[in-house]
């Protein structure tokens, strides 16, 4: 049990990293930034315009879409980076194995440009 | 097994070619049955030299399924063999103009081939199967004339209500494979105890449903909607008698408490079934209740411990029974009725089939030397030496005299009334009837045979033989000069209404039945309105129970279905929007199975 | 070399993988007949390819996929029932938008229906419930019309509600053993609700995937949405995927955790309420969806005898076999009659060979012998009272009258005299006919035979 949490630990040194950095950060903002509110910088809309709209809007079910394939290549790329860097002791399994997942996915990326799920109109 | 093959698969082949063909049926029907008579006579032949032969299929591993021709099961055989070839060559006159004749004979064939796998079944799986077979098929031949009104309806209620009598068979079949560790039947019967208690019960329910024993005697009598032919088989050696070979067969393992719960059965039913029989106004009808209490006095005979007497008193009753549906039949095609009264006097008109038909009666009364004596005779002794004699002798005895009662009435309906002009000639279907008529009448002098080939004696003595001519004599007498209605004096309404015992199936069964599936469709819903809809429920149930009484067994299911029709659009409605509530009942059933886990210590 | 040697077990899952993403290729030059072709040529290689391995009795991947005796099995029942459906939708779906996509989705429905009937590990049982949910969500949908966007609607939410149960779940069991594999399980008895956890977790997970109560809501209304070759695919793969995932599941799990009584309760409940509920149907397509529920747990019988008993491979394997080639076929029956009971009146009259074949999947769904699906009942009989289950042994038969009840109402309708505004019934085209002829065949003939089936 020990040997399996001690091998968790650069996890848990690694949240406590991200957390304190984003906790420093946000402290420092409300330590060190120069603050001079007036009514028109507090209102939500501070790009010019009145609110014209309910924020509570419909989203194009398209945008899901777009991130859901985002959301892909954004694994492909998880996968991929420590595959890159423990190339070497890999050898010819990992090469394969990895082209295999590649041609899957470029398979799936092809249907979907050719279905038309890529086009916005 | 080329014998036993011949037996089982020439009349399925016949039925086969007669669908494919569709020509020359009654020809290809004829040649099917007879040469499965032939097999079967081989059978028979070869059994009394004392071989054994057997034959099995894969079927299940560690449970092939297997035929075996001992004596007892090829003497069954040659009887199915022998009724089925007569049947089918009275049929081929009786359906010569019905333009669905090979429907008829294709169906026909095919109950005779399951009935042979029945009969000659040597490991309960094939049991099962030939069982359900001839359940099926005979829903096919008694709803023949399914267009005609109410045949639809009799045919469904005569396989629903021998169906539900079959969980018995399952669940004995399942007892004694498991507690013998083979299929076989002969193993089975060795099983003992608790076993076999639970065992012999459930074959006792199965044999009552098939074989119509109080209180499930109701269908028998509807199921004379088939064609006549269908009748004599059914209930002569076939699919009637399915429930007393198999008591007859598992007699050795029966307990003494079920011989005697079988023996009361039997001993009640030959009495409730006599006394329909005799308030019947309908020949076919007569005759089917009849069948009800013959069957009713060989269970008895069984409980008495004579299964030899009952198996005689099969194969008298098996000739006897058939020779008088084909009198009928014969009658009705010349009155285009079975009503007694429209029947009066049609007797005269064909004196040679009513001399046949009367030879029949006065067999089944059991009159010396007909073949009825024998074994009336047989099952009357029985019921002195058993232990219970106190009150089987009396029911046996009654049953007698009611027997010779009804059969009497039958015969004076038949003769009494003008005479009409000359009916035309009907030769196959004379011939059909002749040829069991001969039995009928002669079959006792085989007796002697039948006990030597199956090694066993019935019970025999001066008491019982004065005692059943006594009955039978007063109860031909007092059918004759005596009208039915004087005869049952204060009984006749209840035997009219058939003995319906609180309300029969549909109280018992069906209603509660519906009851609960009613609540199961409207589950989801009522879970959440509380009592508000708990009383809307009870008040669809209520209406959905009328509607039950008002049209019968038959119109229960589709008024449930209207029903439901009705409250469509609202279900629909609440249909739409409940995903919530049914993941709700979801996490519900999650907690449902998280308690149980968690109290799996408490009976671990 | 490790490698090489489980891929070489691994040949039938990865042909199918590799048909499937042909298929999609296919699909993508337009070209569904190809597409169809291809798909049924790899499920036919597939399929033989399972032979070779089919009684190795080994794991590859360290333990986490299993070739034994029931993954084999149920690639030989699986692949070719796949191959049966696609031809049903083929039958209904030709010449339609996205016809080809149909195939490529069942191809790889299949293939997660693989692998949960070879999961030897929980992470692999996880991914087989999503590859086969994803695409059964897909593949109701496809129709597009308001009621297939519903029923698509409500079995993913009910697919991501039991989903999440399950994997939360499971993370107790991972945490309690140290390990994912279920061959890890059998020293759980002693933390009993960490065990607990997790079985909660595997029941509702693959309880809704097989449809049992109280998880099957969403089953009727996603096959009426979807098409009725759809229906009939998920009616049978991926439940007997689910249920060949439990008995490998269950095959480490201690009795002791309580395991047995659950399912027990579950197999009465299921087949009682699947009945019931059939009984006041009107429409076809939810009637055997009642119907089928109700048959999901008489495979729970055979699954009792798991934790002791030879019974429980080969009753499942062998009722999975009946009950693909049974219930495929009375769908296919529905798809030349229609999808109301009404439609059915007087059917029986009106096309003779069909109804005949409809009369004989139904008698073998109710468990008439000789039929295919009597043996597979025997089975499972046994399967339970071999493993102390007389009672529900016997409630199974109680409710098999009921079952005749259900059935009963279609075939009497189908023999009523057929009203007279009906339109002729369609004829049942040349795959129809085929799937029609295959399916009776093996129910009349195999019951007689089931003894070459293991055991």
């Amino acid at each position: 049990m020990n040997d399996l949490l001690r091998e968790y630990l650069p996890i848990l040194v690694f949240l406590a990293l991200a957390i304190g950095l984003g906790l420093v950060l946000i402290l420092a903002a409300a330590v060190v930034a120069v603050r001079n509110p007036d009514s028109e910088k507090v209102s939500a809309y501070e790009c010019g315009f009145n609110a014209f709209d309910d924020a509570r809007m419909k989203f194009d079910v398209r945008f899901y879409l777009v991130s859901i394939l985002f959301i892909i290549f954004d694994l492909e790329i998880a996968f991929l980076f420590p595959w890159a860097v423990a190339f070497g002791q890999m050898g010819l399994v990992g090469f394969w194995s990895m082209m295999v997942f590649l041609a899957v996915l470029t398979i799936g990326f092809a249907y979907e440009w050719k279905k038309g799920a890529l086009e916005w109109e | 097994m080329s014998l036993l093959s011949l037996t089982l698969l020439a009349p399925l082949v016949a039925a086969a070619a007669i669908l494919v063909l569709r020509r020359a049926s009654a020809a290809l029907a004829l040649a099917g049955v007879l040469l499965g008579f032939l097999g079967a006579a081989g059978l028979l032949f070869g059994a009394a030299r004392g071989d054994l032969l057997q034959a099995a299929l894969p079927g299940l591993p560690q449970m092939p399924l297997r035929l075996t021709a001992g004596p007892l099961t090829a003497l069954l055989s040659a009887l199915v063999a022998t009724v089925a070839a007569l049947v089918v060559v009275y049929a081929v006159g009786y359906m010569r103009k019905d333009p669905e004749k090979p429907r008829f004979f294709a169906t026909l064939l095919f109950f005779v081939s399951a009935m042979q796998a029945l009969v000659l079944a040597g490991d309960w799986i094939t049991l099962l199967a030939a069982w359900e077979l001839i359940g099926f098929s005979s829903y096919l031949l008694i709803g023949f004339w399914h267009g005609r009104e109410g045949v639809a309806g009799a045919a469904s209620r005569a396989f629903l209500y021998t169906r539900s009598a079959d969980l018995g068979l399952y669940i004995a079949a399942f007892i004694l494979i498991g507690s013998a560790g083979t299929s076989e039947i002969s193993a089975g019967l060795t099983t003992g105890g608790v076993a076999a208690t639970i065992a012999g019960l459930g074959l006792l329910i199965a044999a009552m449903g098939k074989s119509a024993q109080v209180p499930l005697q109701d269908w028998l009598q509807r199921a004379m909607a088939g064609p006549t032919p269908v009748s004599a088989l059914l209930h002569s050696a076939t699919l009637v008698a399915a429930g007393a070979i198999l008591l007859i067969r598992s007699a050795p393992m029966m307990p003494a408490g079920v011989l005697t719960l079988i023996a009361l059965v039997g001993g009640v039913t030959a009495v409730i079934t006599g006394l329909m029989a005799l308030a019947e106004r309908d020949l076919k009808r007569l005759l089917a209740a009849s069948t009800s209490s013959q069957y009713g006095l060989m269970l008895l005979a069984v409980g008495a411990g004579a299964p030899i007497a009952a198996l005689l008193h099969l194969l008298a009753h098996a000739a006897i029974k058939s020779s008088l549906f084909l009198g009928a039949g014969v009658f009705q095609h010349d009155r285009d009725s079975t009503n007694l009264s429209d029947l009066a006097g049609a007797g005269r008109a064909r004196p040679g089939i009513f001399a046949g038909f009367a030879l029949s009666a006065l067999a089944l009364a059991g009159i010396p030397p007909l073949a009825g004596f024998f074994s009336k005779d047989a099952i009357i002794a029985a019921s002195l030496a058993a232990p219970g004699a106190l009150w089987l002798v009396p029911l046996a005895l009654i049953g007698t005299v009611l027997t010779g009662a009804y059969m009497a009435r039958a015969l004076r309906h038949l003769w009494r009334g003008k005479p009409p002009g000359r009916a035309e000639r009907a030769p196959w279907m004379a011939a059909g009837m002749g040829l069991l008529v001969v039995p009928a009448a002669v079959l006792g002098a085989g007796f002697p045979a039948i006990e030597g080939l199956l090694n066993a004696a019935p019970p025999g003595g001066e008491m019982a033989v004065a005692l059943g001519l006594a009955a039978a004599a007063l109860g031909l007498l007092a059918g004759w000069f005596i009208p039915a209605p004087r005869l049952l004096g204060g009984l006749l309404p209840w035997a009219q209404g058939g003995f319906a015992v609180a309300g029969g199936m549909r109280g018992l069964v069906l209603r509660p039945a519906l009851a609960i599936a009613a609540l199961t469709e409207t589950f989801e819903q009522r879970l959440y309105n509380g009592a508000l809809a708990t009383g809307r429920a009870m008040l669809s149930l209520g209406r959905i129970s009328r509607e039950t009484d008002e049209t019968g067994i038959d119109g229960a299911i589709f008024a449930l279905a209207r029903r439901t029709r009705e409250t469509g659009a609202r279900a629909r409605r609440l249909q739409s929007g409940l995903i919530h509530r049914e993941l709700a009942l979801t996490v519900l059933g999650i907690a449902l199975v998280t308690a149980v886990l968690l109290a799996a210590p408490l009976y671990s | 070399m490790g490698m090489a040697r489980d891929l070489s077990f691994l040949l039938p899952e990865m042909t199918l993988g590799i048909t499937a993403f042909i298929m999609l290729v296919a699909e993508m030059l337009r070209r569904p007949r190809l597409a169809l072709l291809i798909g049924l040529a790899g499920l036919a290689l597939a399929t033989a390819l399972t032979f070779p391995v089919l009684n190795a009795g080994t794991t590859v991947f360290g333990g986490t996929y299993r070739i034994d005796m029931l993954s084999g099995w149920a690639k030989l029942i699986l692949l070719p029932g796949t191959a049966l459906a696609l031809l049903l939708a083929r039958a209904e779906i030709a010449g339609r938008d996205r016809e080809g996509s149909v195939y490529a989705l069942i191809a790889l429905v299949t293939l997660g229906a693989l692998m949960l009937s070879g999961s030897g590990d929980v992470m692999l049982m996880v991914l087989g419930v999503v590859l086969t949910g994803l695409g059964s969500f897909a593949l109701v949908a496809w129709p597009r019309d308001d009621a297939a966007t519903e029923a698509a609607m409500k079995y993913l939410v009910f697919g991501s509600v039991t989903g999440a149960v399950m994997i939360y779940g499971l993370s107790f069991w991972y945490g309690g053993t140290g390990s994912t594999l279920y061959s890890a399980l059998s020293g759980i008895g002693d933390q009993p609700l960490i065990a607990m956890a997790g079985l909660i977790a595997v029941i509702v997970g693959l309880g809704y995937k097989a449809a049992l109560f109280p998880f099957h809501f969403w089953a009727p209304d996603a096959y009426e949405g979807a098409p009725v070759s759809i229906a009939a695919y998920l009616s049978v793969i991926t439940k007997l995927a689910a249920l060949f995932a439990f008995a490998q599941a269950f095959r480490d799990l201690p009795t002791s955790t309580g395991w047995p009584l659950v399912i027990a309760l579950i197999a009465a409940a299921t087949m009682s309420y699947g009945y019931l509920a059939a009984l006041v149907q009107t429409r076809m397509v939810r009637l055997i969806a009642y119907s089928s529920i109700a048959q999901s747990g008489y495979f729970l019988l055979g699954l009792l005898a798991i934790g002791g008993g030879t019974l429980a491979l080969p009753s499942l394997i062998v009722f999975g076999a009946a009950y693909v080639a049974m219930n495929l076929g009375a769908f296919a029956v529905i798809m030349v009659a229609g999808r109301e009971l009404e439609d059915f009146r007087g059917f029986g009259r009106a096309a003779p060979i069909t109804g005949v074949a409809m009369v004989i999947f139904l008698l073998s769904l109710t468990g008439i012998p000789p039929l295919f699906g009597f043996v597979g009942k025997v089975y499972l009989f046994g399967a339970a009272i071999s493993a102390g289950y007389l009672w529900l042994a016997i409630i199974a038969i109680l409710n098999s009258v009921l079952a005749l009840a259900v059935y009963l109402r279609i075939i009497v309708a189908m023999y009523q005299p057929r009203p007279d505004a009906a339109a002729a019934p369609g004829q049942a085209g040349p795959l129809i006919a085929a799937v029609l002829g295959i399916t009776v065949l093996i129910t009349l003939v195999m019951g007689l035979f089931a003894g070459l089936l293991p055991g």
